[in-house]
């Protein structure tokens, strides 16, 4: 589904991805681990061409995305990104945060793209909220709006960027149980967190990252209770 | 002064009038040409956008960028002097309103640029990002989701220009449009009374700048309301027509 080849990225002179290799196959659920700085947020924007890498290959619907030609607007409905921040739009409230894409982009008419937006509203418990003014909501009411708005575009793949990392403990909960709901269906997910407990319910593959590099990616039950990296032990002492 | 008034105050009032016309029009037009500037400059060539768009786009910043420095970095009198005349010149016999019209959209438009580019700047870059990941090329994120945002954030600029425009049409007075001061100018000539009539003049124009400042004001309130507090229970329909 994902085929990440040699992919590499640098800021400036700082080489922040090395050369990573990674297969996503369709429908699963994987997490990236490690610590500040490995790069993680980097390898996800580049799955999501919000930073175009110097070099290698990202193979999706097996095209490859880095290709001149490629239609990226069209591709980024697809693999949408839920962000840390949430990025709601300041200026719409929550119900029309849900509709634009789909009025603006897929051309939908609003009484259809209100339909579709009301219905993931609801998944995600929001129904009651969907003329309020996005500025006024909590974090964990923000988080699952974010992610209605991206599900309203029936992504194939959702890639999540640390998105509990923002909110109040009380809130991290409520958001981690809707990406779970998620899991249930028919999307690749990838999920950056520093939430382990949840990584090693949710996932079925668990990538450490440390500089710049996939250092091992291994099943939850192995990499939670037996890595075989060094690095990925010493990460993970923090977290026990 | 009374004396002045009731003899001349039709001609006041129908410099008012003027004056008011000329600006509004001036600062509305002035902000139709700052958000087309400002979209054309914040489009970006990307990796897969063909030649010739990338070179239409080089050149179309250029001349932008040109327009504004230039405007911004002469007197609209003098600007008012070329435009009016050089038309005229060209065999083109244009109205005086017409012309103050177009001089103060055009002034007023390089300002507006830069008052935009400012809003612009001041949004979090996440809502461009948000905005792209779910699809939305360039422009359909700048007119949806930046562009009403900036306005919003550069909306207390955006009236102060407005106040600045009604003011400044009095230099229009060199290319003989018969708005407030050239009115005043007139009746001062005629009635040998400088101080008097140009007393009635800055009372005028202050009374104006005055209310439309109160106003301003107003619909800033208004704005900043909708942000922070509006009842979640109370909204319905229109405050979601209100809130785009
Ligand atoms: N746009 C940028 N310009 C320059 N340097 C950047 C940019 N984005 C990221 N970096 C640098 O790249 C490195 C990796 O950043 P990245 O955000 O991918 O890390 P991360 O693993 O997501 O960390 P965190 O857990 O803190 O989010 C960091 O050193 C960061 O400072
Ligand atoms: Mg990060």
């Amino acid at each position: 589904m994902i085929q990440i080849k040699n992919l590499s990225k640098s800021f400036n002179n700082l080489e922040v991805l090395k050369n990573i290799n990674l297969t996503i196959e369709k429908n699963t659920v994987h997490t990236i681990i490690g610590s500040s700085g490995s790069g993680k947020s980097t390898l996800l924007r580049c799955i999501n061409l919000l930073e175009t890498p110097d070099s290698g290959e990202i193979i999706v619907f097996n095209q490859n995305i880095l290709n001149s030609n490629f239609d990226i607007d069209n591709y980024r409905r697809k693999v949408s990104m839920v962000f840390q921040n949430f990025n709601l739009f300041d200026n719409l409230n929550v119900l029309k945060n849900c509709t634009i894409a789909l009025e603006k982009v897929l051309k939908i008419p609003t009484k259809q793209a209100n339909e579709i937006a009301i219905k993931n509203l609801t998944d995600v418990g929001l129904k009651d909220f969907i003329y309020q003014n996005v500025k006024k909501l909590s974090g964990g009411q923000k988080q699952r709006v974010a992610i209605a708005r991206s599900l309203c575009l029936n992504p194939d793949v959702i890639l999540f960027d640390e998105p509990t990392s923002a909110l109040d403990p009380e809130m991290v909960e409520e958001v981690l149980k809707t990406i779970k709901s998620l899991a249930k269906l028919d999307i690749t997910i990838i999920i950056v967190t520093h939430e382990m407990q949840f990584a090693r319910e949710v996932s079925d593959t668990v990538h450490f990252m440390d500089k710049g590099v996939v250092v091992e990616s291994l099943s939850p039950e192995i990499m939670y209770t037996n890595p075989k990296n060094e690095r990925t032990r010493e990460f993970l002492k923090k977290f026990l | 002064m009374i004396l002045i008034l009731e003899k001349y105050w039709l001609s006041f009032v129908y410099g008012t009038i003027i004056t008011l016309f000329i600006a509004l029009s001036g600062t509305l037009i002035g902000l139709i040409f700052g958000l087309i500037t400002s979209l054309i400059k914040n489009i970006e060539a990307e990796k897969n956008s063909s030649y010739i768009k990338k070179i239409i786009l080089k050149i179309s910043n250029f001349i932008i960028d040109t327009y504004i420095t230039i405007f911004r970095g002469t007197p609209m009198m003098v600007q008012a002097m070329i435009i009016y005349y050089g038309v005229y010149s060209l065999g083109f016999e244009w109205s005086k309103i017409i012309a103050a019209i177009v001089i103060v959209s055009i002034n007023t438009g390089a300002y507006m640029a830069e008052i935009i580019r400012g809003g612009l700047q001041s949004i979090d870059k996440g809502q461009n990002e948000a905005a792209r990941s779910l699809g939305m090329s360039q422009k359909q994120s700048l007119i949806y989701i930046l562009m009403p945002q900036a306005i919003k954030n550069s909306f207390p600029a955006i009236g102060n220009e407005f106040i600045v425009n009604i003011k400044d049409t009095s230099v229009l007075n060199v290319i003989g449009v018969i708005e407030l001061y050239f009115q005043s100018s007139s009746i001062a000539g005629s009635s040998y009374k400088i101080v008097e009539t140009f007393t009635i003049t800055a009372l005028i124009y202050l009374f104006i700048t005055f209310t439309v400042s109160r106003i301003l004001n107003y619909f800033e309130k208004k704005l900043g309301f909708i942000e922070t507090s509006f009842p979640s229970s109370q909204t319905n329909e229109k405050g979601l027509v209100k809130n785009i």
